[in-house]
């Protein structure tokens, strides 16, 4: 029984994809047997024979020399035996499968710039246009005017942008996304002017003052403040650790009557130290102003609150010279209760908000050890202070553990000297051991 | 004919059937190539076919073989199957090595089948560092590496013989003289062309054998083995032999000529036993034929079994690079996206 | 794993590895070493000195100068059923032994659909510092890092000296361990346990302000540059590689997150290293938390050179990584 089988064009290498055909070294009604060369094929390594794989009888001649056709193409047709047809009838199928439409070059480079255009809206950067541009001149083999004047439109639409882009930090990005701030109102004290972290420092949650200001405003004019204030203030940054054993002892004993609601933190007696000590050294105390410093009659001390919606606020607590320590105490816990009640309606005065001689930042409870902040202009001056921490101590030329938490001072160089800065933290520390006569 | 060799008919018919087997199996593995079922590389070993077949049968199962890209005839004769090595040709999951090795990676751990390289020279140190380890685990197993003689060049070659001697490894060099290094003829790139001589020069024991007849081969590599079993030592055979077909499937075999290729294939290791057999009454041309329609079937259940085999979902692209036991790097949840 | 008790002995790198090396030789008979050197002369640093003598020529192989040769030797055996350790002299000799690490080693379980494993562990010495010129002085971590296949570790201190070959040979794959030469005499403490898994990178030094990534002998002065930044009030965070394939992403993306800002320390030279791929992924996946773009401080695009004063100028050096860190703090350049 006879079976009619299609010659094809061989694959003869990996990356073959066409082949050339020479010479038929048969007729049509030629007699082949498996092994017999049956035409001449040129490929880009030389000549090489065709052979026949059955035994059988050339029926058709499809293809005529000189010709280039792809592999798999049908090139000659014969006439074998029914029993090789076994084999053959999975691959006649899957021959057929195979062949394909032929790719051009210009095909392939057509679907490499359609794939490599860059949508207007996502070129941001200068680089990626830069990158852009280098694809058009080097990427592409024939470039398509087409997609270059494309290119060309994108890219002068982007210089137009420029101008109006604001620069800032990815973080800030997701910041400001987050709690919609207005980039474009905040100034950069990044690279090129970009907006980092610092920057956005205080956030601005939505909420109102008593007068009736809108709190946003405030914030975005206290974060300008910021800027300018790392701009313009010359900091100088000095710490020490502090042993604050004794005033933990005295908490103790102090808090052993009262009510958890009105127990006395830490933060009292260290507010209500500074405030005696900036006595001592009034050139802590006041305001920079058109070029010179004016010391302040009153000790108003601000305290940096988180609020939850991840902003800040700073009310001052006023006159803390006159206060108590207990009296600072409950001053505190209503402004901080106010302060992060201020989304449910709660308010801060402005004259909370405002007088503020000097400021201190507490960021013990985030676990952080030691914190320099940035000075709020016109103060000359902020105090951090970190966590409490255990620590070997030496005492009596012995080790103990102890309890200390680390204060930093930031002051304006104009102002203060290191050595002014050093004595007024000295002070502050041997205050702090006294905690009784505060 | 070596009388260390018990020849008798029923051997020398299963010599012979197995040297068809690789020689048909070969010849289709061109035809599929020609029809884009095999892909990449295909390095026929269609003359060769006694050197693979009679060293083969003088080894024991638990022996070590490393073999090059070449290597469809060491498969076969070794005991892999014709499906598992056709199914990895086309690249399935039923392959022996689950597809993803090819026409040059032919693996099989059962059969201590070592591959399957192709880097040429690449798997010399390997089969020492493989006889190393049957010398120090006490293992009666040898180690036996095959390779061409274009292996003779690279430096590796010289290295793992010097330490297979150095160190008294069980391990038996196999080289398969066809005399070319793909397009490169011996002469062009040895300065000494006597290749068991540069091995005797190490210090082992190596003899040059006719390639083309199966019982030759399988006489010496007794010898040989006996030798490396109880002496622990290295030996060397050089193999002399010839490829009809190309280096690969694309090859014009601009190097060579034709009148040389027909004056072998008229020694062809196929030819000469059939011949042999027939003359000595112990084969009839119907008797070939049948073996003949045996192996075409196996061959055609061979096919059927690679085109039903499944490929590798993408998925799993990035399975086994690593043991199971370590966690994979890369997996698709560590790629892009934001943490 | 084990857990480490505060108790610790004091003794060189060097000592570390060589009892690292024992714990292996004793804990199993598969286990060999086999190198250039390491048995009779003691190994090229001194590393291996003594083993010879108690272990005996089995065990501790000299082997002849053929870095393919017995790398695939060990290769091989590995295959075959050993737990061998091999030795390349310096990572400036393995490139030739190249082929057989990436081409069998890496390969061999994939090619095989993952019938095979290899088990080998290759350490080698690696690093600049001590003026041995331009090809004495390389750090291709990167390079063997980039295979798939292969585990790359980098011990840069004295505990993961002495643990990490003990967990490297109990991998049933490829591990490449690398050995600054420059740690090789410096004192430190040996714990009774490891400092972690085997693939994980160790916050050395915990901070708020900037992540500090590095590893191998670059450690000690990213340690001397974090100290001195906490007197410029910058706090650092130090984190140690230990893994260079794969790496540890998740301890390296935490720590990015936290402080939003990096540098990667690494002794290759910067174009192709792998501080170029730690910045790759921390864009990737950590560029929202980013409030400065990523620097590295890698060697300068030269060949090292002999004198001293030019091989300094060209490896990382702890003033770089401060100047470095500071101009990240600084605001408007």
């Amino acid at each position: 029984m006879k079976k009619s089988i299609d010659i094809t064009m061989p694959s003869l290498g990996a990356d073959m994809s066409e082949g050339m055909l020479v010479e038929w070294l048969v007729k049509v009604g030629n007699k082949v047997k498996h092994g017999d060369v049956i035409a001449v094929l040129e490929t880009q390594k030389g000549a090489i024979d065709m052979e026949a794989y059955y035994d059988g009888i050339i029926t058709e001649l499809l293809v005529q020399p000189v010709n280039t056709v792809p592999v798999g193409s049908v090139l000659a047709r014969m006439d074998i035996e029914e029993k090789s047809l076994n084999e053959s009838k999975n691959q006649n199928t899957s021959t057929e499968n195979i062949i394909k439409e032929p790719i051009t070059t210009e095909e392939i480079i057509d679907e490499k710039t359609t794939h490599e255009q860059i949508k207007p809206k996502q070129i941001i950067d200068e680089p990626v246009l830069l990158s852009a541009a280098a694809l058009t001149e080097k990427t592409l083999i024939k470039p398509q005017k087409k997609s270059t004047e494309k290119l060309n439109i994108n890219i002068k639409t982007n210089s137009n942008n420029k101008t109006n882009r604001v620069l800032a930090s990815p973080i800030v990005r997701k910041i400001a996304k987050a709690q919609q701030l207005d980039l474009s109102r905040i100034k950069g004290s990044g690279p090129n002017g970009g907006i980092i972290l610092k920057d956005i420092a205080q956030t601005a949650p939505k909420t109102r003052l008593t007068e009736g200001e809108p709190l946003i405003n405030m914030r975005s004019a206290i974060s300008a403040a910021m800027t300018k204030s790392k701009q313009e203030i010359p900091h100088f940054y000095l710490s020490v650790d502090l042993p604050i054993n004794k005033a933990q002892q005295w908490l103790q004993e102090a808090n052993k009557d009262k009510t958890p609601q009105t127990h006395i933190l830490l933060i009292a007696l260290v507010l209500k130290a500074v405030a005696i000590s900036l006595q001592k050294y009034p050139q802590l105390n006041g305001f920079y102003q058109q070029g010179h410093f004016e010391p302040a009659s009153e000790i108003n001390i601000a305290n940096v609150i988180s609020l939850r919606s991840g902003g800040v606020v700073v009310p001052a607590l006023r006159h803390v010279e006159q206060l108590l320590v207990p009296e600072i105490m409950s001053a505190l816990r209503d402004i901080t209760r106010r302060s992060r009640a201020i989304e449910r309606g709660e308010r801060l005065r402005s004259s909370e908000l405002m007088g503020a001689t000097i400021t201190i930042t507490n960021m013990g409870e985030r676990g952080v050890d030691q914190v320099f902040g940035i000075i709020y202009p016109p103060q000359v001056a902020i105090i951090g202070f970190g966590k409490v921490k255990k620590v070997p101590q030496v005492c009596d030329e012995k080790i103990d553990i102890g309890e200390q938490i680390t204060l930093c001072l930031s002051a304006d160089h104009r102002v203060v000297d290191g050595m002014l800065a050093a004595k007024f933290l000295n002070s502050l520390a041997k205050n702090l051991q006294k905690p009784e006569k505060l | 004919m070596n009388d260390k060799l018990h020849l008798d008919k029923a051997h020398l018919l299963e010599q012979l059937k197995q040297m068809l087997r690789i020689r048909l199996f070969e010849e289709k593995c061109a035809e599929l190539y020609a029809q884009e079922k095999i892909r990449g590389f295909l390095h026929l070993y269609i003359g060769e076919e006694a050197v693979a077949v009679g060293v083969m049968a003088a080894l024991s199962p638990e022996d070590n073989i490393v073999a090059t890209y070449r290597e469809h005839g060491h498969a076969l004769a070794r005991g892999l199957s014709m499906q598992s090595v056709m199914a990895e040709m086309y690249g399935r999951t039923n392959g022996c090595s689950k597809g993803r090795g090819g026409s040059m990676h032919l693996f099989d751990k059962k059969q201590h089948f070592y591959g399957g390289n192709a880097i040429v020279g690449g798997g010399l140190p390997l089969a020492t560092g493989l006889a190393m380890a049957n010398k120090q685990l006490k293992k009666s197993a040898i180690a036996v590496c095959f390779f061409g003689e274009g292996a003779v060049a690279e430096g590796e070659f010289h290295e793992a013989m010097n330490l297979a001697v150095l160190w008294q490894l069980p391990i038996l060099f196999i080289c398969e003289n066809n005399g070319y290094a793909m397009g490169t003829a011996l002469a062009l790139s040895e300065s000494e062309t006597n290749i068991a001589k540069k091995a005797q020069s190490y210090g082992m024991p190596a003899w040059q054998v006719d390639g083309m007849n199966v019982v030759n081969v399988e006489a010496a590599t007794t010898k040989a083995v006996q030798y490396v079993r109880s002496h622990q030592q290295p030996y060397f055979l050089e193999c002399q032999t010839y490829r009809f077909r190309g280096h690969s499937s694309f090859d014009g075999q601009l190097y060579r000529d034709k009148a040389e290729i027909e004056q072998w294939k008229k020694h062809g290791p196929v030819k000469q036993l059939k011949h042999w057999l027939i003359q000595n009454h112990q084969l009839s041309d119907n008797d070939f034929n049948r073996i003949e329609s045996q192996i075409k079937q196996e061959i055609i259940e061979a096919i059927n079994f690679a085109e039903q085999g499944q490929w590798e979902p993408v998925e799993d692209l990035c399975k086994d690079v690593y043991s199971p036991a370590t966690p994979k790097i890369n997996t698709k949840a560590e790629q892009g996206g934001l943490a | 794993m084990k857990v480490q008790t505060n108790s610790s002995e004091k003794m060189t790198y060097r000592e570390a590895l060589r009892a690292g090396i024992e714990q292996c030789l004793n804990n199993d008979e598969r286990t060999f070493l086999m190198g250039e050197d390491v048995g009779r002369y003691g190994g090229c640093y001194g590393v291996s000195k003594g083993l010879f003598e108690h272990y005996g020529a089995e065990r501790i192989i000299d082997t002849p100068l053929c870095e393919s040769g017995f790398v695939g030797v060990g290769i091989g055996a590995a295959l075959g059923g050993m737990r061998p350790i091999v030795e390349v002299m310096t990572v400036n000799f393995s490139l030739l032994a190249m082929d057989q690490i990436v081409n069998s080693a890496a390969t061999l379980r994939h090619m095989s659909g993952g019938q095979l494993n290899v088990p080998v562990v290759i350490r080698m010495a690696c690093g600049a510092g001590l003026q041995l010129a331009a090809q004495h002085s390389h750090s291709w971590e990167n390079l063997y890092a980039h295979i798939p296949g292969l585990k790359v570790l980098s011990p840069a201190t004295h505990n993961d000296a002495r643990y990490m070959l003990s967990q490297a040979i109990q991998d049933p794959d490829p591990v490449l361990i690398f050995e600054h030469v420059m740690l090789l005499n410096n004192q430190g403490e040996v714990f009774n346990a490891p400092d972690a898994d085997m693939e994980k990178a160790v916050v050395r030094k915990q901070g708020t302000d900037i992540t500090l990534i590095t590893y191998g002998g670059s450690l000690p002065k990213v340690l001397m540059a974090a100290c001195a930044l906490e007197a410029l009030n910058i706090n650092v965070e130090v984190v140690d590689l230990r893994c260079l394939r794969p790496l540890d992403n998740h301890t390296i993306l935490a720590s990015v997150k936290k402080t939003h800002r990096a540098i990667i320390i690494d002794e290759g030279w910067k174009t192709g290293s792998l501080a170029g791929e730690i910045s790759a992924i921390i864009m990737e996946q950590a560029f929202w938390y980013l409030d400065a773009p990523v620097q590295r401080v890698c060697t300068q695009e030269v060949p090292i050179p002999y004198p001293s004063h030019l091989e300094q100028a060209a490896l990382p050096q702890v003033e770089q990584i401060i100047r470095c860190a500071t101009i990240l703090f600084a605001g408007e350049q």
